[in-house]
């Protein structure tokens, strides 16, 4: 396989955690609820993947148990910050503590071991190598996702509540819309959303590892501004993020540099991407 | 809001985390009061344990110091973790090469070395948000991922002994040990690096009630748009207390390297930074109060390491991790922010 097509295909592999952090960010933030919790979501829904998947012997019962979680911990922030009025950082940094804490905990009472589950079968391949990258379930629920939250902003009565309640809780209430509700549904969405990122990776990789989702749901955070919480630029941004991590395994094999420089790139680039971002929104 | 759940709300949030503590101690299979006792016993019990307790909060309280310096601003550093562990690799590296110089030269100047890179390094998120508008939050959390993978690269190539660690600091670079007061601390990690969580919080509410520079930042906090009114200079006292605050962080690696380890291996400050983060938040902002934040949580991660063999000792964070959230929706709004 040419370098090229190599890059392609692990961009769309890499794609899914990313598209699906970056799908959730936009739709908790539009809504107001501000997340940085999106890391801890990744983890612990790759956890329950990898249990849920084990226990059952099921793929497919592994992925909804992903979901449930990641639901499961951005409910909990939601209810903490529209509930409790907890500040939203502050929740998102002990969810995030709680996710970290939580996978470590479950993988030395399961398998005794605080690094790795044992190995996960995943979804039965359907097509060959290539092609397989492109069919895999988390991703094709990924890809459906984001057609689903950009028809939610554009023609759901929900999506113009969400928006309501984010830009204008005020207003929005005196129009008789529950601000508090739609909120609550709104995290716990973005959590369920983000859990497609974090079951893909463990079906994709055949375990589970705390440190496996690598700083995805942050990263994913720029790509929201890059793409100014519209649905259509922002999966595209998060596309992009993934073409870096793709350009990562690819090229040091071509180029020869340090692996632990090729690891801070991505970083660099966010910060300089988030930096012009902000500096476009100010003008 | 009605006067009853107002009071019900600190009283539920103490009922949840209890039955949280009792989950997950009966499912890593153990006794919960048993756990309790054999926990405290372990962690406050001994001199040993005691002085363990008094190293962890020594540094928790240096790391929570430098939330507060930042959130009085207004400025979330979520770059404690990062700042930390680049300046705990520059005390190693400074303090290795100091053989020649007497103690009164070397300490300080490891010390500062650890200050001086961390405070660099959390000025590049304060001038990103004053010159780009470019959010701390996100920013921090960046540098955070940032430093952990320039940390191997500079460990590798040139600044450490392997590629995991730096060489020993010389010996007048080193911080006594708390050992040579009384036999009884023999081996624990705790040094006289605790004056340092004792002074530094009561410096800062000293800078922040009686320097103007200091009154400003806290005016900053409060209310930007009326200080930008009234000429104060917003953005350079955003970019001071982000700078100080990461200054303060630097400090944090002079426990961990001059006091404890006497080198800088990777990993070593893991989670110091984040948990400084909640003791400065549990803190609120008081001295007084940092202290005892730093001395609560300090105990519960000794009780943890303590009951490690029997219940993993990550159920403490996860326990942590629910005291920050009852702290954060029990709180009263006035003072979050």
């Amino acid at each position: 396989m040419s370098v090229a097509v190599a890059l392609v295909v692990e961009t769309v592999r890499m794609s899914c955690p990313y598209v699906a952090c970056a799908l959730a960010a936009v739709v908790t933030e539009r809504a107001g609820v501000i997340n940085v919790a999106l890391e801890g979501a990744l983890v612990v829904s790759g956890l329950a993947t990898a249990v849920g998947a084990l226990l059952s012997g099921s793929a497919l019962v592994g992925l909804v148990a992903g979901v449930a979680a990641g639901a499961a911990l951005c409910a909990g922030h939601g209810v903490a910050v529209v509930r409790g009025r907890a500040d939203a950082i502050v929740s998102s940094i002990a969810w995030n503590l709680i996710a970290f804490a939580l996978a470590r905990y479950v993988l030395r009472v399961l398998w005794g071991t605080a690094s790795s589950s044992p190995r996960v079968a995943g979804f039965a391949a359907p097509a060959s190598p290539p092609l397989a990258t492109l069919t895999s379930p988390a991703r094709l629920a990924t890809a459906l996702a984001a057609g689903a939250v950009a028809w939610m902003f554009a023609r759901t009565r929900f999506g113009l509540r969400a928006d309501a309640a984010g830009e204008a809780p005020e207003a929005a209430r005196a129009q008789g819309v529950d601000v508090a509700r739609v909120q609550l549904v709104a995290a716990t969405v973005a959590g369920a959303l983000a859990a497609l990122g974090g079951a893909h990776l463990v079906l994709d990789q055949h375990r589970f590892e705390v440190g496996m989702s690598g700083g995805r749901g942050f990263l994913a955070l720029a790509a929201v501004l890059v793409g100014r919480h519209r649905v259509g630029p922002t999966a595209l941004a998060a596309v992009g993020l993934a073409g870096l991590d793709a350009a990562q395994i690819a090229l040091p094999a071509a180029v020869k540099l340090p692996p632990e420089l090729v690891l801070a790139v991505p970083y660099v680039a966010a910060l300089v991407i988030v930096a012009v971002a902000a500096r476009r929104q100010r003008a | 809001m009605t006067l009853v759940t107002r009071h019900a709300r600190p009283v539920i949030a103490a009922a949840l985390v209890l039955t949280l503590f009792n989950l997950l101690v009966f499912a890593a299979g153990e006794a919960p009061w048993r756990a309790l006792v054999t926990g405290l016993e372990g962690s406050l019990g001994t001199a040993y344990g005691l002085g363990q307790v008094l190293y962890k909060a020594t540094s928790l309280a240096i790391a929570g110091a430098a939330f507060q310096v930042a959130y009085r601003a207004g400025l979330f550093n979520v770059g404690i973790e990062g700042q930390i562990a680049l300046a705990a690799l520059a005390a190693g590296v400074v303090g290795a090469r100091l053989g020649w110089a007497p103690a009164w030269i070397a300490v300080p100047v490891a010390g500062g070395a650890a200050v001086g890179v961390a405070a660099g390094w959390a000025a590049l998120a304060g001038w990103l948000r004053v010159r780009f508008g470019a959010h701390e939050v996100i920013t921090t959390i960046l540098q955070n991922r940032l430093a952990d993978a320039l940390l191997p690269l500079a460990l590798a190539h040139g600044l450490g002994e392997t590629g995991v660690r730096t060489r020993d600091v010389a010996a007048s670079a080193a911080i006594p040990r708390l050992s040579v007061l009384s036999h009884a601390l023999a081996g624990s990690a705790a040094s006289f690096a605790v004056l340092l969580a004792l002074v530094t919080p009561w410096l800062i509410d000293r800078w922040e009630r009686r320097a103007k520079v200091g009154r400003e930042v806290g005016l900053v906090g409060l209310g930007p748009e009326a200080c930008r009114a009234a000429g104060v200079p917003v953005s350079s006292r955003l970019l001071v207390a982000l700078t100080l605050s990461g200054a303060v962080a630097g400090l944090t690696a002079c426990g961990a390297v001059l006091g404890y380890k006497g080198h800088y291996e990777l990993g070593m400050t893991t989670g110091v930074g984040f948990a400084g983060i909640a003791v400065g938040l549990l803190g609120r902002g008081t001295p007084l109060g940092l202290l005892a934040a730093a001395l609560l949580v300090g105990a519960l991660q000794q009780t943890g390491l303590v009951l490690n063999a029997t219940v993993p000792k990550e159920a403490t964070d996860v326990l942590f991790g629910a005291v920050i959230l009852a702290v954060a929706t029990t709180g009263r709004r006035e003072v979050t922010r």
